[in-house]
């Protein structure tokens, strides 16, 4: 079966500028995925060479086993697209949009329509563009969702919205997650909700995809370690390359291990630090994990420099 | 089909206040247009009057709201840019282009074309003239409504456009000044002047339309539109200087020829403003067998003065000089209307001093390449000379409007209207004593043009008068009050027929072999 999916070797330049290099990148179908990065790492650029907004300068995309290139009415008519940059009618009222939007899905579902207005709190007589940003974030959702979409691509989606509205719209799409056979791609840098929402991610910084993987193994793999010595602590010579970030403060050392295995990652401990009198792993949450990555890649670049 | 339907709705849903608006306008400009119809002078009717004076209303006013329109109706789903909702829905993009396309040939041409028919079938226009008269101002209209479509699909704000619009207005006399094409062409007049432009800058246009709906590929879009209309410009202009057309009616099997009467006969000191010092070198042509009916413009005269040894002095002057004298055609017979002019002196070359110090007295052989153009002169009827009298010819109206006498001066003041185009001259004369007031000082005035409500057909109208002292008149007749009490207005109209080139050569050519006091020397002689 095609992947939901997928990036091929993907770079992106703008004239002297390349904004995503050689990407490579496969999200199954009923996946949950993030796509994350810090602002200007590319995640914007790769979704819309996806979504055949931008045409590719190097490599593909493919979406629901089409190229991106080729992507038409059949394939866009199970492709559900919300981003921050898009530009809704604002002369029609939240009621115009979506019977405009109507009779271009034959999937397009009323009462799922109905529901997502109430649950989002719509009115359908305003216009559009008299909507809050969030209203407006809301109301792209409810086109995006109410023809049940195969593929459900957001990027940014929560950005500059308070929590409350961010909250609505993660229940939103958990609820419909249960009902449908769905694909969610949604790019962000907002990580908290993301992390209640997705079941894979990839970090992507400066065009390239430093890592993608399910995120329980993420979160399994990259632990905070905190040793404590009997004496004051110094780093020592032989420190292995997976444990990164080391800080010494008084007896205790704090490293964060990015390939963390209980049994192993207990050996190397035991052997580095014979002396240690105590020692705690506690797993990072996806912003901890985030910054991890970020720094770790940052240390990279200006080493390469 | 379906959703080709669901979008225009959408589109007329969204644009109707604007087509009010619209629509509105073209209602007034039909009223404007068609009030008053039996007076030649739109003046004369006190709110048309102010609504022209106040330019309130024009054709330009109506192409920007059009614009406006088409602005708003492109946008609606620009093709270009990534933020566009309609970009990732599955809106067929022949549905989109086919919903646009009806909307503004629904709209945007032909509700101002039905107004412009009905503006041209009030005005009295013949029925074979309306065919021609139509295809010509969609033709004009089409050009208009193409690169503003085109210009639309390449930006996605009004900003954008109207930068653009700049850009390209820039862009075109460039394109026309720099690129120039000079080879000759002998094409019918209509094809040369109408189709090729027109057709050129449509296919531009509708390749950069479809390219962009099509790839939105907006980089290459540009580069197709800018390429496009920067190589359509000259070929226009190619087309239009240089295409010749049979003279037609036939001028009964004679050609009309070329004939160099004199050597070059003087050498005049030109100094024009922030020129440099110039030798004109003037050279007496003339034209035989000029038809009777009609007149010969000398347009251009290309030159080539070469010297032995392989160098030369090139020269281009456009000048207008006229041969003929269509009133010998007109009324045949008649006393006062003129003989055709011996000579013209025409400029052959020029020379800055200080080539002429060095090559002026050195012989050569000297080339000329003359452009001429046709006009033939058709009677299209007469009326008398006096105040009220009107004639109408198909949608052509004259009306004299004022005859008066006070003492020895005549004055006589005339009103005139033509559609598409139609150049009138009027002369007065008398039919009884087979004399006319001859065509150089006979009605002199002024015409202006508007627009109707689609480029391509105006309507003139014409402000004509005369004055003339009785007792000291240039004539070889006395023209008096029972002169006046017979006398008539002859109207003719003059139109475009056909353009020729002729080539002379005169050998041993020195530029300075007549200075210009001697040419006055012996022109006095003769004298």
């Amino acid at each position: 079966m095609n992947p939901a999916l997928s990036f091929e070797n993907l770079s992106q330049r703008y004239g002297r500028l390349e904004a995503l290099h050689e990407l490579n990148l496969t999200v199954p179908r009923g996946s949950l995925y993030a796509l994350l990065g810090p602002n200007g790492a590319g995640k914007t650029t790769a979704i819309h060479v996806l979504m055949n907004l931008l045409a590719p300068s190097e490599g593909s995309a493919a979406a629901l086993g089409v190229d991106s290139t080729r992507l038409g009415p059949a394939e866009l008519a199970q492709i559900g697209y919300v981003s921050e940059n898009q530009k809704l009618p604002g002369w029609m009222t939240v009621e115009q949009l979506l019977a405009f939007c109507k009779p271009l899905y034959r999937t397009w579902d009323d009462d799922l329509c109905r529901k997502l207005m109430r649950g989002f709190d719509l009115a359908p007589e305003r216009k559009v563009k008299s909507l809050s940003r969030g209203m407006k974030l809301k109301a792209a959702m409810v086109t995006a969702l109410a023809f049940h979409p195969r593929l459900l691509i957001l990027d940014e989606p929560f950005s500059g919205l308070d929590v409350v509205v961010r909250d609505e719209l993660v229940r939103g799409m958990l609820e419909l997650a249960d009902q449908d056979e769905w694909t969610l791609f949604i790019s962000s840098h907002d990580l908290e909700e993301i992390e209640n929402l997705v079941d894979r991610v990839g970090f992507l910084n400066e065009g390239k995809l430093l890592l993608s993987e399910e995120l329980d193994q993420l979160r399994a793999r990259l632990c905070e370690v905190e040793v404590t010595l009997p004496t004051d602590a110094h780093i020592p010579d032989e420190w292995p390359a997976a444990w990164l970030f080391p800080q010494a403060s008084r007896n205790v050392i704090r490293f964060t291990d990015s390939d963390y295995n209980e049994g192993a990652s207990a050996a190397l401990v035991a052997r580095i630090f014979p002396e240690a009198t105590d020692s705690s792993v506690t797993p990072l949450s996806l912003r901890s994990i985030f910054i991890t990555l970020a720094r770790q890649s940052a240390g990279a670049a200006a080493k390469e420099v | 089909m379906g959703i080709a339907i669901h979008i225009f709705k959408k589109d007329l849903r969204r644009l109707w206040p604007l087509l009010v608006i619209l629509f509105a306008y073209i209602g007034i400009l039909t009223a404007v247009l068609t009030t008053g119809l039996r007076s030649p002078d739109p003046n004369s009717i006190e709110w048309t009057s102010f609504v022209q004076s106040s330019g309130l209303l024009g054709t330009g006013s109506l192409w920007i709201l059009t614009a406006v329109v088409i602005v708003f109706l492109i946008h609606e789903e620009p093709p270009s840019g990534t933020s566009a909702f309609w970009l990732t829905r599955p809106i067929p993009r022949g549905s989109l282009l086919a919903a646009k396309a009806g909307f503004i040939f629904l709209f945007l041409v032909a509700v101002p074309a039905a107004a412009n028919l009905y503006v041209l079938s009030r005005y009295g226009l013949e029925a074979n003239r309306i065919g021609p008269s139509l295809a010509k101002m969609l033709s004009a209209y089409l050009i208009f409504i193409g690169i503003n479509v085109a210009l639309a699909v390449l930006t996605s704000s009004l900003q954008a456009f109207v930068i653009a619009c700049l850009g390209t207005m820039l862009l075109v006399p460039l394109g026309a000044k720099f690129l120039r094409i000079d080879v000759p062409m002998n094409l019918p007049f209509w094809i040369a002047k109408i189709l090729i432009p027109g057709t050129l800058t449509g296919v531009v246009c509708l390749i950069v339309i479809l390219h962009q709906y099509l790839t939105r590929r907006t980089r290459r879009s540009v580069t197709i539109l800018v390429a496009g209309l920067i190589l359509t410009v000259p070929s226009a202009n190619w087309a239009e200087n240089t295409a010749s057309m049979p003279l037609s009616p036939s001028s009964g099997g004679a050609t009309i020829g070329l004939a160099v009467m004199t050597a070059p006969e003087g050498s005049v000191r030109y100094v024009g403003p922030e020129r440099k010092a110039k030798q004109r070198i003037v050279g007496a042509l003339d034209l035989v067998k000029v038809p009777d009916d009609a007149e010969v413009w000398l347009t251009s005269m290309s030159s080539q003065l070469d010297f032995p040894g392989g160098n030369a002095l090139g020269y281009k002057n456009h000048t207008v000089s006229v041969y003929g004298d269509p009133l010998a055609g007109l009324l045949p017979g008649f006393t006062g209307a003129s003989t055709p002019k011996a000579t013209t002196l025409v400029d052959l070359l020029a020379a800055s001093d200080e080539v002429y110090r060095e090559w002026g007295s050195r012989p050569g052989t000297y080339s000329g390449v003359a452009q001429l153009q046709t006009y033939r002169y058709v009677t299209k009827g007469s009326l008398p000379l006096k105040s009220g009298e009107h004639l109408e010819t198909g949608s052509d109206l004259v009306e004299v409007s004022k005859v008066t006498l006070e003492q020895d001066d005549l004055y006589v003041t005339m009103s005139a209207r033509s559609l598409d185009g139609v150049n009138l001259s009027f002369y007065i004369f008398n039919r009884k004593l087979r004399q006319v007031l001859g065509s150089d000082s006979a009605v002199s005035g002024s015409s202006r043009e508007r627009q109707l409500i689609l480029p391509g057909v105006s309507v003139s109208y014409w402000n004509q008068y005369l004055k003339l002292n009785m007792k000291h008149n240039p004539y070889a007749f006395t023209v008096d009050e029972q002169w006046l009490a017979d006398a008539e207005v002859l109207v003719a109209e003059r139109f475009d027929a056909g353009r020729f080139s002729r080539t002379f050569q005169i050998r041993d050519f020195r530029m300075s072999e007549n200075t210009l006091e001697q040419w006055q020397q012996r022109s006095r002689k003769k004298n």
